[in-house]
């Protein structure tokens, strides 16, 4: 019987992968792709969402205690809801550039002959718990609000710059003549199509 | 009347795609796959015509006959090799020591399994079983090639897309299909009958429209020329994850 269920685990397993590879999208596809998005992803993490002055306006303790000081639980219940919004959505902002970051590793790395599985597993394995930590910060902040840990936003930001400067050096090679090339390149097909 | 009826729609569709195939010059491009189409046109045909002419050979015939197929299906898997990871040979790389590795593994399991199994299965099932086993060691492969493009956000093309699907639809469905036969499930026969000539219809169906001219992969992505080589590259992917996670851990525990 378990001989059974296995076999026909397998037989359903396999067809939802299929299902899954017939539906995937190939959009990632293609080098200069891939590099302008990693490259779009670092200026979007260092000029949009890393400043200082955006984490700490968007965290801002001055706000939460100007909305009490006016005594009104039904204001500062809507404050507190639109400020968790706007956490949540910066948070989410930084797994995204993350997962561009990581789809540049795997857009370099699988054109490279010396790739070493091992290496690749454990990376493919450190990725994914990596990003499940960010879903961790993103329930903590919709659970517990965006004052409720300000420590830990110190944190994500200290993690996510230095994870910009690798990235930023990985990609040292893409200068700004070669981006903007690629991105002259990019809107011409865009125009053509 | 009706497993009459798929035959011959089969063997229809069958030289439609080898027919079109020979005219588009996909023959020369995907020679593999053809191989195993024409091998199954042929068996087709000759079975069928076995099956009037000498019905007593028909059954011995039809085994022999899906084991070559079975074998030949393989080429499926040569294929993809050639035409989609070929182009990554990081990637290609990967989906080849993670296919010896799973080849590994079902070989110790295949070894070890008599060793603490209640007995050979009965002779009428035997075939059943030794069927498919092969399919699943097919299927299992498939698997880790899907994972593999998947992973890496390959391209594989209109053309090889529609081979995989094709293919991966009959094979997932057999295997299931044989799973219940093996364990002689009353109505196995039935199923069979029925379940896996139509899976293998709509795979013909797939075939004929990814098929019908040649559409690779897109062209190879332009090779930058990388300042770092691999090491440093999964050196300092690897660093970076490393730093986020014992920060992050950290931050966690705070």
């Amino acid at each position: 019987m378990i001989q059974l269920v296995l076999y026909l685990v397998l037989g359903a397993a396999f067809l939802a992968s299929l299902y899954a590879f017939a539906r995937r999208s190939a959009s990632a596809e293609g080098g200069a792709q891939i590099i302008l998005r990693a490259r779009q992803a670092l200026s979007a993490l260092q000029a949009d969402l890393l400043p200082p002055q955006v984490f700490e306006r968007i965290f801002a303790n001055g706000d939460y205690r100007y909305i009490i000081s006016a005594g009104d639980p039904a204001l500062t219940a809507m404050f507190l809801s639109e400020r968790r919004k706007i956490a949540l959505s910066w948070v989410e902002q930084i797994r995204r550039q993350i997962v561009s970051l990581r789809e540049f590793h795997l857009g370099s790395a699988r054109l490279h002959s010396q790739l070493s599985p091992r290496v690749e597993a454990r990376l493919a394995f450190e990725f994914f718990t990596l990003l499940c930590v960010c879903r961790f910060l993103q329930l903590a902040l919709y659970l517990r609000g965006p004052y409720a840990a300000p420590r830990m936003v110190g944190r994500v930001v200290a993690v996510a710059s230095r994870v910009c400067a690798t990235s930023e050096e990985a990609m040292g090679f893409l200068s700004a003549v070669k981006v903007d090339r690629l991105a002259g390149k990019s809107a011409h097909k865009m125009t053509a199509l | 009347m009706t497993t009459l009826l798929i035959w011959w729609v089969a063997i229809a569709l069958e030289t439609v795609l080898l027919g079109r195939a020979l005219y588009s010059r996909l023959v020369g491009k995907y020679p593999f796959f053809f191989l195993y189409l024409s091998s199954v046109v042929i068996c087709d045909i000759s079975l069928f015509c076995v099956s009037k002419l000498e019905p007593s050979a028909y059954p011995a015939l039809s085994r022999q006959t899906e084991v070559l197929n079975i074998v030949l299906g393989y080429g499926i898997l040569l294929e993809i090799f050639t035409h989609v990871l070929a182009r990554y040979p990081g990637a290609e790389r990967f989906a080849r020591v993670a296919g010896l590795v799973v080849f590994v593994l079902v070989l110790c399991l295949a070894l070890a399994y008599p060793l603490v199994s209640a007995g050979a299965p009965q002779s009428h099932f035997r075939y059943s079983v030794v069927e498919r086993d092969f399919l699943a060691v097919q299927a299992i492969f498939l698997f880790v090639v899907f994972g593999v493009i998947s992973y890496y956000r390959i391209d594989a093309g209109r053309n090889i897309t529609g081979m995989i699907i094709g293919y991966g639809v009959w094979l997932g469905t057999s295997v299931a299909v044989l799973a219940l036969g093996s364990y002689s499930v009353a109505s196995f026969g039935q199923i069979r009958i029925l379940v896996q000539p139509l899976s293998y219809l709509f795979s013909l169906l797939t075939w004929l429209s990814a098929l019908w001219s040649y559409a690779p992969s897109s062209a190879s992505p332009a090779r930058l020329s990388l300042r770092a080589d691999y090491e440093s590259l999964a050196g300092s992917t690897a660093e970076t994850i490393g730093k986020m996670r014992a920060e992050l851990a950290r931050t966690a525990r705070l």
